[in-house]
């Protein structure tokens, strides 16, 4: 533990398809002369530590952390090796994720958690050319739930998701949830929705990727269209 | 964040109304929409919030729409055009917005709302999430100035430029003063200033990163190419607490903006 630190959670997938680099830079004041160091500590999707390491940068770089070679342990779930990478530094840094989702190349701050009984919201545009993944991140080490409602229309159903202490799971919107609600009018036509969050653990963090299907796996196209 | 105790304006400010400021972009072939949800943490209720959006930009007169029945909580969003249906005919690139939040409870703080901006053009589509919301300042009776200190961010900005983006800072300035963005960036011998230029007021300025970034800047072998990873950093001194930041990705051949991260 790092006295007077600033801790990131940051959802991190790996290949085929996915590969996730943490960038840490130090703060003006002390970002010159020394090192910075960072450690790292990273979970499977059911919170189980998997790998934990620390990396030391001169303090006038910015560090970079490919964690393609330490995902070898993660399970898979949604046909993705993903985890849960816990990134702290002293106080006054910065840490930001270069993910590359297929071809798409996206830039993500550290995502602000979202405490118990608050809420978080995406804006997304359903239709029947595109699915949701909602990736939902545990950042406490108690498990809990998140319960997720879509907002579209006149319409606002609502699912409860379980998820582990220190976990992650990626959920199908389209798949999942919505195909067990009994209104199928956003598959016809575009129709604007939010989706809102409301955990009922410590804290959680969450984003939104956005698939369009091709006709080879080769041929489909992702992009993280929101994270909170 | 730092206490910075001299040379400073005094300012104070209350978080029942709140304010981000964006940038969006609007051709006749790219259309933006904003996205609002008001949000005091964890107050559950549904409480009136009303929401005033205002455009600006070069060659923009400054106007503003006020949103009634916006409620706490509940997410909701406008196409830029049906705001300001003018905007069409007068201009073509960047604008600013200012986005204020207000609720008549005294007692909610409304700093963790939320502000997507969403940028659409039958190429490409891009959304990226505006600065945090903070409380309205108003500047206060110099004499208390002595008295107290003011908080001040430092802004660290981390700009990649590879095979696949090209960085550029986006100033959304929406004060009447003309801003002087000087950052520092870190050298082997020290820090050196990246002087970009002015941005007038009421404007929003893009500064391309990668001319200034490449130029004597060390690459790094990463598992998906040749990378120039820099950081950039300012204090307040150019009026930043007033202003907004971003570094806008684009791409390097076609120039699509491809993402942001607001600063």
């Amino acid at each position: 533990m790092i006295e007077s630190e600033r801790a990131s959670h940051f959802w991190v997938a790996g290949p085929p398809f996915f590969s996730s680099t943490i960038m840490v830079a130090s703060g003006a004041a002390d970002g010159i002369a020394g090192t910075v160091k960072a450690s790292c500590e990273l979970f499977d999707v059911d919170g189980t530590p998997v790998q934990q390491f620390q990396v030391e940068f001169p303090g006038r770089e910015v560090g970079i952390i490919e964690t393609e070679p330490f995902m070898s342990g993660l399970k898979m779930q949604a046909g993705i090796a993903q985890g849960h990478l816990v990134v702290r530094s002293r106080s006054g840094t910065t840490h930001i994720c270069r993910q590359q989702l297929g071809e798409h190349v996206g830039i993500i701050s550290a995502p602000r958690a979202i405490l118990n009984r608050e809420m978080g919201c995406m804006p997304l545009i359903l239709g029947n050319r595109r699915e949701h993944l909602v990736v939902l991140l545990n950042s406490s080490s108690e498990g809990g739930s998140a319960v997720v409602r879509l907002l579209y229309g006149t319409r606002s159903p609502e699912w409860t998701v379980q998820i582990p202490g220190n976990g992650c799971r990626v959920i199908s919107l389209e798949h999942e949830l919505l195909s067990t609600f009994d209104d199928s009018s956003w598959q016809r036509g575009v129709v604007q929705g939010y989706l809102r969050i409301s955990p009922r653990a410590q804290s959680m963090v969450c984003q939104m990727i956005e698939r369009l299907p091709g006709e080879t796996e080769q041929q489909e196209s992702f992009r993280c269209v929101s994270s909170w | 964040m730092s206490l910075r105790g001299e040379g400073v304006r005094m300012e104070r400010g209350s978080a029942n109304t709140v304010v981000t400021r964006a940038f969006c972009i609007t051709t006749p072939a790219i259309r933006s929409r904003v996205h609002f949800f008001p949000s005091a943490g964890t107050t559950a209720g549904h409480y009136p919030v009303s929401c005033e959006v205002t455009l600006f930009g070069k060659g923009i007169e400054r106007r503003s729409v006020r949103l009634e029945g916006g409620r706490l909580n509940q997410p909701d969003g406008i196409r830029l055009e049906d705001a300001f249906p003018a905007l069409d005919q007068e201009t073509s690139g960047m604008c600013g917005i200012e986005v204020v939040f207000e609720c008549s409870q005294a007692r909610l703080n409304l700093c963790n709302s939320r502000l997507v901006v969403e940028v659409v053009s039958p190429q490409f589509s891009l959304a990226y999430s505006a600065v945090a919301f903070s409380p309205i300042i108003e500047p206060i009776d110099e004499s208390a100035a002595a008295t107290t200190d003011v908080i001040d961010d430092e802004m660290i900005a981390i700009a990649i430029q590879d095979g696949r983006m090209l960085p550029s800072l986006i100033v959304v300035n929406p004060t009447e003063e003309l801003l002087r963005p000087d950052l520092v960036r870190s050298v082997p011998e020290g820090q050196a200033a990246l002087s970009l230029g002015t941005v007038a007021p009421q404007s929003v300025v893009e500064f391309p990163l990668d001319e200034s970034l490449c130029k004597n800047a060390p690459h790094h072998e990463t598992l998906w190419g040749s990378s120039v990873v820099e950081k950039l950093w300012a204090g307040s001194s150019w009026g930043r607490d007033r202003a907004a930041c971003y570094v806008l990705y684009r791409d390097p051949i076609s120039k699509r903006p491809i993402t942001v991260c607001a600063l």
